[in-house]
């Protein structure tokens, strides 16, 4: 499958501060790709400038082989985006708002919309801006998959949105991709939504995208150590893939990726009284992936530890 | 695309172009009417040193609110077509539309123009077809001041559009667009002052201007377009 999206050493400085760093990605035509990262992590940043809503400092970005900041009317048609918020003109009526956007498109359907506007029984007549946050993010997905877009951007979907209002919304996102074989990029800190949706995950931290593999061999991946000691945990010494390492009491909480015989070696010749593996869920092994004191390593660097991001 | 682009654009201006039409008809009414109206309180803002003796448009007040006016309705056109969409994320809706960014901004920049022009061209034809009727003294020469004025508000409107797509603080550089323009409305005033008061002269300095100012802030404009971050 040819890539959709590819970024190459996409950078944003705002100022001095770096909101993305040395961006390297590819998304291939069919799959839906989940951009992980907890807020500030420069996830809508790398979007904007996916999108040429954004100028990268440094690098290019990508998209049905065009440069983004260069798209050309036709090529911007078969790319649906939803921005975080769901911005539309509140004046409108959603019937305006459908007539409005139409208007670009040389292929839309009307039958699809109405379908999904009659799912969340939304009245064309009605106002954005009487609707819920949840309504507006119905009609901006309408919106949105009418002009039958190859490739949807949504930026944050679900931010907002109430559990049930979530659930609704990311069900009908999936229809929709199982409709055709569309390229789906979507950014998202509520795990449980992107466990549900994308075969593909990316976990930016910092500006940096930190892993970049199948979801579930993510989750497979990160482990959870804990070692018991008779008495106060000793140094915990240099260790390859350990993510974080935090003394609780008498115990040693370690979050490993890629727990092997190496590692339990090395534990056990730090004489613990016990050593107990513990598997994660996706959003617990994002948020200890995420949050230790040592985020910051190349964990899942085996040949070019040095580089920024790397791929399993 | 055009037809959608340009209802869009006059439905987001139309209550500010309504109001400025509702201030402009009381400058009229008042210009028609001044011993009358002037005992209305909402109109003797307008009639303050109006006499019937006066000459509409030569030796009258009509010019000097109708400056003011006029450059309230440039300004506030202006900033609202870009604020607007700045605060509240509508850019990065309207800018993935399939079509040209520029192309976008120009439906823009033309329904503000237009809307502004031709509110602000109201009150003199308002007025000509009141003194054509009722056998009153019009000339189209006695209304060289107020299309001298007409004329400026275009770079007071551009200044402001660019004030409001720039990105960057109000107490600032951002402003410094719309008080450029602003610095630069009176300068043109002044300059109309110093040459012949005929319409050829009016027409070849109005050129002049359109040229140096007008076309400098319209690059401006495609520039920031261009290069500024959406957020």
């Amino acid at each position: 499958m040819p890539d959709v999206i590819v970024t190459e050493n996409l950078t944003k400085y705002y100022g001095v501060h770096c909101a993305v760093s040395g961006l390297n990605l590819r998304v291939a035509q069919g799959s839906v790709y989940g951009l992980l990262g907890r807020n500030g992590a420069g996830k809508t940043t790398a979007i904007k400038m996916l999108l040429g809503m954004s100028h990268p400092s440094y690098g290019r970005a990508e998209l049905f082989g065009e440069d983004a900041l260069r798209l050309r009317p036709a090529t911007r048609a078969r790319i649906a985006y939803l921005a975080e918020g769901h911005p539309l003109y509140r004046w409108m009526t959603i019937g305006e708002a459908v007539d409005f956007t139409r208007a670009f498109y040389d292929r839309w359907s009307q039958r699809l919309l109405t379908q999904i506007l009659d799912h969340f029984e939304l009245s064309p007549k009605r106002r954005i801006r009487r609707l819920s946050r949840g309504q507006q993010a119905q009609v901006a997905l309408a919106l949105a998959v009418s002009s039958d877009p190859e490739l949807l951007i949504l930026d944050d979907p679900t931010l907002g949105l109430d559990t049930v209002v979530r659930r609704d919304f990311l069900e009908s996102l999936i229809q929709i991709i199982q409709r055709r074989g569309r390229t789906i990029l979507f950014s998202s800190h509520i795990l449980g939504d992107v466990e549900r949706v994308a075969d593909r995950i990316g976990i930016l931290d910092g500006g940096v995208l930190r892993v970049d593999c199948p979801t579930d061999r993510f989750k497979q991946s990160v482990r959870k150590v804990v070692l018991e000691f008779d008495l106060d945990p000793p140094e915990m010494p240099p260790c390859p893939r350990l993510v974080s390492c935090h003394r609780v009491g008498r115990r040693l909480e370690l979050v490993v990726v890629d727990f092997d015989e190496e590692h339990r070696r090395q534990f056990e010749s730090l004489s613990p009284r016990s050593i107990e593996v513990m598997e994660f869920n996706l959003e617990d092994a994002f948020i200890e992936y995420t949050r230790g004191p040592r985020r910051g390593m190349p964990l899942f660097a085996t040949d070019e530890p040095e580089e920024a991001a790397t791929h399993v | 695309m055009f037809k959608a682009m340009v209802w869009k654009e006059w439905r987001e201006i139309r209550g500010i172009v309504l109001l400025a039409l509702a201030v402009y008809a009381m400058l009229v009414v008042s210009t028609i009417q001044p011993q009358v109206m002037g005992d209305l309180m909402v109109f003797s803002v307008f009639c303050s040193g109006n006499t019937p003796s006066d000459l509409p448009f030569v030796n009258d007040a009509f010019t000097g609110h109708y400056w003011w006016i006029s450059l309230a309705l440039a300004l506030t056109l202006g900033i609202r077509q870009t604020c607007n969409e700045s605060s509240r994320g509508t850019y990065l809706f309207l800018l993935h539309r399939p079509a040209s960014r520029r192309w976008l901004f120009w439906m823009k920049l033309l329904v503000g123009l237009a809307a502004l022009l031709t509110c602000a061209a109201a009150p003199v034809l308002i007025y000509a077809v009141w003194a054509v009727r009722h056998a009153m003294l019009f000339e189209w020469p006695m209304t060289l001041g107020f299309w001298i004025c007409w004329f400026l508000m275009i770079p007071a409107y551009l200044g402001a559009f660019l004030t409001g797509i720039r990105p960057g603080r109000w107490i600032g550089t951002r402003l410094l667009p719309m008080v450029a323009a602003l610095v630069c409305v009176p300068i043109g005033l002044e300059l109309f002052d110093i040459v012949p008061q005929n319409l050829t002269s009016f027409a070849l300095l109005a050129s002049a201007l359109f040229v140096v100012l007008d076309v400098g802030l319209l690059l401006a404009i495609f520039f920031v377009v261009r290069t500024r971050d959406y957020a």
